[in-house]
């Protein structure tokens, strides 16, 4: 197996396009797992990390432009103001030595349902910034995940940087795992609220074959939500979001829980973080 | 300084922590081949054929072992000898060992692995122990008649051991019982999932065999190895470098064989070393369990009968420990409470799954669980506080256990108060929030009574080396205990007390790491022959100080006339004298518990019939239930353990603290589980091990009860902290949430059913 270490990300489009097969690697959490299982023996690896443009963020106007190199600790201490929602998953990552190696753009390119970033990114509409030696393109979020562990990703392509518009009001996550840390989620679910749009945003993490919104919960709370009082939640809005949510998921038993109990845990979960939402919203 | 109840420092530990000790995995010896084992896919199957010569030929290549070449039978302890290296005619679990390979490198024995030929004829497989036992099963072992065993036992077909202890007039007791309360339980298997994996590296020389292998138990390996390649016990060199845990799943064989007889085929070292994955689906766990209880109980509470059945599932063959301890179960069940009138059963049974074994605690965790959920459910029944009912049947003064032991003193009871000292129970009920929930048990445990041996010497700089075959587990029992015992007898520095590392060539014979019995056993083993030394020691320097013996004493590396401290001889002195006048300093001693007094005669097949330096135990734990989700939160827990005497107390809670710790996983995270005669989790992302965030505060305190036959009072301290921590947690759970929970572990998914049910049944 080679080992490709590109300087420039020009140099790395090059090494992607011309050795089919090989495999990107930044923090190595997902790739390295695979390697020493002998579940995958590419070509070649593609070591990022000695590019440094792709260890950085910015904040681009209204959108937070985050590097494919960025580790969950540097979006937990240096964009939990901007990126609540994603910080949030991103503390739920493994241990502190798996958050300072592992990168939200890793697990986009694994492709996991179960990947901690999703639900955030679903929910808060992000955009996956792609590009090959052929140029670059711009994938919703929405569009990014076609099946399980496969994304639109065209086998030439790296991905460049995450682009997340920065949060306008609450956001929450909530996972629910084996035990209470370094685990891989059971089920997760991540809210966005927009108060300025009167947007609700979803994302279901482990739920069905790929991350997924939860439309009609969307739909349902933008016209459910007391947007302009500050009262409490209330409780039938609350249930009912929650039941939309569940109605969203396709889960499967597996190893690590049964579907009913997902189903189950997801409407819980989307309760739950409507809840902490809304308290933040009408208190603000 | 003396060094006994001090917090002194592991001898082992900057090593340990600075990462520059040899452990077993880390061992290898010069031009050392990987060896590797061809498993069975299948649980149970007629090997048609296994044919390695392709295999044979192929590139690196040295050397290729199949059944022929491992022509004895054995089993754990030498109790049911009903196990083979590899599977001869029949496979009888998947992960039995077919073959094995040894080769230059890895790759090349992985290669040869999948060039050999097998075919094997699946027959259907018997998983379940209760549908082994039913008259119709295929049975497992159709030779069991023909097996040897230690001493007769009760056993048919697929029922590989019975014990039975049956005491006082049952049936009559039942007659006439106020009420009869029954319940059933069901455990899960465990894994000791040691950090490091077995690993064993042989060598053949002179007709002999010398195998390093970090195990608990060199003697037994030895034996064991042995008896499977039909050779004497002496052929076989067992050497121990340092252990990366083992908590039960290091006291047996599990690779040793395999390496020895490669290094014969090959004549070249052999080292094999597990994947976790091969862990995790060969290494042999704690039995999955059912326990049946019915009890008959009088109005006021009282115990006045109890009939038990205790299913343990064996696995494939007697290899582990869970015939040997079968009448553990049935012991606890009776030890803890008045049990007037008992009828215990403890049925071992054979199934198409992989073997299980020893691990922390036996069998005590599970039987444990079920006899306090039981509890709970009789003071359900008769409207009767969950502590009162406890206390009311508490053994003390004056009582007997269930095989007719008598108990040595109130100790239950004073470790029950020590615990309300902490915890008061009628605070905690009445303070008590919904959703949150508490529980109290006591436990009556033992310390392994087994035989141990050292030699001890007085070096020429005044130093002291102890050759022994006990080993360090990890619990700092020969890293700290058994030194500090010899450090305060010879009135030496804890730091000038050597222990050599285990060798079976060397060390006398040691029960191993089992049981809590290394500062016990072997503590006073070292004794013993410390006291020999100390005699040699003072008679020569009697001679140099020209005092008589009794006049003096033994401190700070020398002796001194008593009263003259001036008066004084160094030990490096007196060594040297020593080796030119009465002949070198060195003395041997040997241990093994004096016997209890109990009723043979109500006990059959029973090979653990008594309490050996008993222990008593109260834990208390605080728990909160998610009722969406099914999540439990342990919120604190509370350990009051009675230890005879606390040799090293921070050596103490440290085990206490890793016992709990265990003991949590098995209550909520850990299973192994098996379907189709297939191991699940054969991973450590889907087998869930507690870590530091699932970990409650935990607080202890250690009762001093001392033993008269323990090493300066000292009982066994490492193996109990796990043994009542299921019960405690399960209760908790059950009071919580105003529903009893009968399996574990107690995950969110059956706590969610579990409310469900409840509501089911209010509605």
């Amino acid at each position: 197996m080679d080992f490709i270490k590109p300087t420039t990300w020009e140099e790395a489009l090059e090494a992607r396009a011309s050795v089919p097969g090989a495999v990107p690697i930044a923090g190595g959490t997902d790739v390295m797992v695979e390697l020493n299982f002998d579940q995958h023996r590419p070509p070649a690896l593609i070591d990022l990390t000695a590019i440094d443009e792709l260890a950085h963020w910015d904040l681009d106007g209204d959108s937070v432009r985050i590097g494919a190199t960025v580790s969950y600790t540097t979006i937990i201490t240096e964009l939990a103001n901007h990126l609540p929602g994603l910080a949030l998953a991103a503390r739920t990552v493994g241990s502190p030595q798996i958050r300072n190696r592992g990168t939200a753009a890793g697990n986009l390119g694994a492709g996991s349902p179960a990947g901690d970033s999703h639900p955030p990114l679903l929910s808060t509409g992000a955009t996956v910034e792609v590009a090959s030696v052929r140029g670059s393109r711009f994938v919703p979020i929405d569009e990014f995940y076609t099946g399980v562990k496969r994304t639109a990703l065209e086998p030439d392509e790296l991905i460049r940087a995450i682009t997340v518009p920065a949060a306008r009001g609450p956001q929450q996550f909530a996972k629910i795992g084996t035990r209470n840390a370094m685990v891989i989620a059971v089920c997760s679910f991540a809210v966005a609220l927009d108060p300025h749009e009167r947007a609700v945003g979803t994302g279901l993490g482990s739920a069905a074959p790929t991350p997924r919104h939860a439309t009609d919960a969307e739909k349902y709370l933008v016209d459910a939500l007391p947007w302009d009082s500050s009262e409490p939640l209330p409780g039938d809005v609350a249930e009912r979001f929650g039941e939309l949510v569940a109605a969203a998921a396709v889960p499967i038993d597996d190893v690590r829980g049964q579907a009913t109990y997902r189903t189950h845990a997801l409407s819980v979960m989307a309760r739950r973080t409507l809840g902490w939402a809304w308290e933040e919203y009408r208190c603000a | 300084m003396t060094a006994v109840g001090r917090n002194v420092r592991r001898a082992d530990g900057e090593g340990k922590v600075r990462g520059s000790v040899r452990y077993g995995m880390d061992y290898t010896e010069l031009g050392a081949l990987t060896g590797k084992v061809l498993r069975s896919s299948l649980p149970a199957a007629r090997i048609a054929r296994l044919d390695t010569s392709t295999a044979a030929t192929m590139p690196g290549v040295r050397a290729i072992a199949t059944a022929t070449d491992a022509p004895g039978l054995s089993g754990m302890f030498f109790v049911l000898k009903d196990q083979s290296l590899f599977a001869r005619d029949e496979v009888r679990y998947a992960g039995e060992a077919l073959a094995a390979v040894a080769a230059d490198t890895e790759a090349q024995a992985e290669a040869a692995l999948a060039a050999i030929e097998v075919v094997l004829d699946p027959l259907d497989p018997v998983l379940d122990p209760d549908h082994a036992l039913t008259d119709g099963a295929r049975l497992i072992h159709p030779d069991w008649e023909s097996y040897e065993t230690i001493v007769p036992g009760p056993r048919s077909g697929n029922l590989a051991w019975e014990s039975r202890i049956e005491r006082g007039d049952v049936d009559a007791a039942f007659q006439e019982a106020y009420r009869v309360v029954e319940d059933e339980f069901r455990t899960q298997r465990q894994h000791q999932n040691s950090i490091e994996p077995h690993a064993a590296v042989a060598r053949y020389e002179e007709g002999r065999y010398t195998v390093h292998t970090p195990t608990q138990f060199p003697f037994n390996v030895r034996g064991r190895t042995a008896e499977l390649l039909g050779v004497r016990p002496s052929d076989v060199r067992v050497v121990v470098p340092a252990i990366g845990g083992g908590f039960g799943g290091k006291l047996d064989i599990m690779l040793e064989p395999f390496a020895c007889v490669l290094a014969r085929k090959s004549g070249r070292p052999v080292r094999i070393v597990n994947t976790r994955s091969e862990e995790l689906r060969t290494c042999a766990p704690r039995e999955g369990g059912i326990v049946r209880l019915r009890t008959a109980v009088a109005r006021d509470g009282s115990i006045l009968a109890q009939e038990g059945e205790i299913i343990a599932d064996n696995g494939a063959n007697s290899s582990g420990e869970t015939v040997a301890c079968a009448n553990a179960a049935s012991l606890v069940l009776g030890s803890t409470y008045r049990v007037p009138n008992a009828r215990y059963v403890s049925k071992v049974v054979y199934t198409n799954t992989p073997p299980t074994a020893a691990f922390r605690g036996v069998n005590g965790p599970y039987s444990v669980f079920a006899q306090e959920m039981h509890l709970d459910h009789i003071a359900r029944e008769l409207g009767m506080d969950r502590r009162d009912i406890r206390l009311h049947n508490l053994i003390g003064s004056g009582d007997v256990m269930v095989n007719g032991q008598e108990v040595d003193g109130p100790f239950l009871r004073e470790a029950m108060d020590e615990l309300e000292t902490m915890r008061p129970w009628q605070q905690l009920q009445a303070s008590k929030r919904p959703y949150r929930g508490h529980a109290i048990v006591p436990v009556t445990w033992l310390t392994n009574s087994g035989a141990g041996s050292a030699s001890m010497k007085l070096n020429e700089d005044g130093t002291v080396t102890v050759a022994s075959a006990a080993t360090e587990i990890g619990s700092g029992a020969v890293a700290t205990g058994v030194r500090q015992l010899v450090a305060d007898q010879l009135g030496v520095d804890f730091h000038d007390v050597l222990v050599t590392p285990p060798d079976t060539d060397t060390g006398g014979y040691d029960l191993g790491a089992q049981g809590s019995r290394t500062t016990f056993g072997a503590g006073n083993a070292m004794i013993d022959a410390g006291k020999k030394v100390r005699e040699q020691i003072l008679d020569v320097a009697a001679n140099l100080l020209e005092a008589a013996p009794e006049d003096l004493e033994l401190a700070d590396g020398s002796v001194h006339v008593q009263g003259v401290p001036d008066r004084r001889v160094g030990l490096a002195a007196i060594s040297a004298t020593a080796s030119m006048t009465s002949g070198p300093i060195i003395a041997s001693g040997g241990f093994v518990a004096p016997p209890e007094s109990f009723d043979g005669g109500c006990m059959t097949g029973a090979l653990l019939t008594h309490f050996t330096a008993a222990t008593y135990h109260a834990h208390h734990a605080e728990v909160e239930v998610d009722p969406d989700t099914g999540r439990v939160t342990v919120l604190r827990y509370t350990v009051v353990q009675d230890v005879g005497r606390a040799i090293n107390p921070q050596m103490i809670e440290g085990q206490i603290q890793g016992g709990v710790v265990q003991g949590l996983g098995y209550a909520l995270y850990e299973n192994l589980r098996v379907h189709g005669g297939e191991v699940v989790d054969d991973n450590l992302e889907s087998y869930r091990l507690p870590i530091a965030a699932d970990t409650p505060p935990i607080d202890i305190s250690i009762l001093e009860n001392p033993c008269p036959y323990g090493p300066l009072g000292a009982k066994g301290a490492a193996e109990p902290p796990i043994v009542p921590v299921a019960a405690v947690i399960g209760c908790a759970v059950a009071d919580a949430i105003g529903a009893p929970v009968n399996e574990l572990p107690v995950t969110p998914f059956a706590v969610l059913q579990a409310l469900r049910k409840q509501g089911e049944s209010a509605a």
